[in-house]
């Protein structure tokens, strides 16, 4: 059990990201933030507003994605790629560990 | 009983032996040595991973990302500093498996090159 978070961690990490962004709300007001740099008064950052730029994504408005951050789009589709790719590696090793070693 | 060729390498791994050995299962003598020398360039070693991931906590994030030649994943992680520093602690975590998994990539290719005979 471990053994199988270990080793899909990244796995876990991407689809619980999405699964995240998927269930907050884009609109509501912000309320905390985990970001290292605005806890520590830094407000600008080339990464800022990709979040929320996903989260719209994922409930279906473009335009205030856009708005929110251009790199939403493809960043989503990188994510969703390396999940498939993750996805793909372990389904390759489960098959290999069903091989009976005769 | 030979030694087996590989276990020289830095840093080598259980996982990286073994796919290693399915590998290079039908090659020849000769065929072996021009493997090793080709896959030794090709490969990246484990520490080396988790040093570049360190650069994350204190410079740019997401060297190690092209280090392995994930060109987007590593973009996403320079811009947002590695998803606030979360994606850079999993990579810190998962660095065995980020090395293992470009390694056999590498193994693969290494394998194509040495039996179409360009080296």
């Amino acid at each position: 059990m471990i053994d199988l978070l270990k080793k899909n961690i990244e796995l876990i990490f991407w689809t619980a990201a999405i699964l995240a962004l998927a269930a907050a709300d884009p609109s509501a007001q912000p309320h905390y933030t985990i970001c290292v740099f605005k806890l520590a008064g830094i407000n600008w950052c080339p990464g800022c507003g990709l979040g929320h730029s996903i989260s719209w994504l994922l409930h279906g408005d473009i335009a205030a994605s856009l708005k929110a951050h251009w790199l939403g789009i493809p960043a989503l589709a990188i994510i969703f790629w390396r999940t498939g790719q993750l996805l793909k590696r372990m389904a390759i090793f489960k098959a290999s560990q069903n091989y009976e070693p005769s | 009983m030979n030694q087996n060729p590989f276990v020289i390498l830095p840093g080598i791994t259980p996982e990286e032996l073994s796919f290693l050995q399915q590998a290079t299962a039908g090659l020849s003598e000769v065929q072996l040595n021009s493997f090793k020398f080709i896959y030794q360039g090709k490969r990246r070693s484990p520490q080396d991973i988790l040093l570049f991931t360190l650069i994350g906590f204190v410079g740019v994030a997401g060297v190690q990302r092209f280090m392995i030649g994930q060109i987007g994943m590593g973009i996403i992680y320079i811009l947002t500093a590695g998803f606030c520093m979360i994606g850079t602690i999993v990579d810190l975590i998962n660095h065995k498996n980020l090395a293992n998994e470009y390694n056999a990539q590498m193994a693969m290719e290494s394998v194509q090159m040495v039996q179409m005979g360009t080296f």
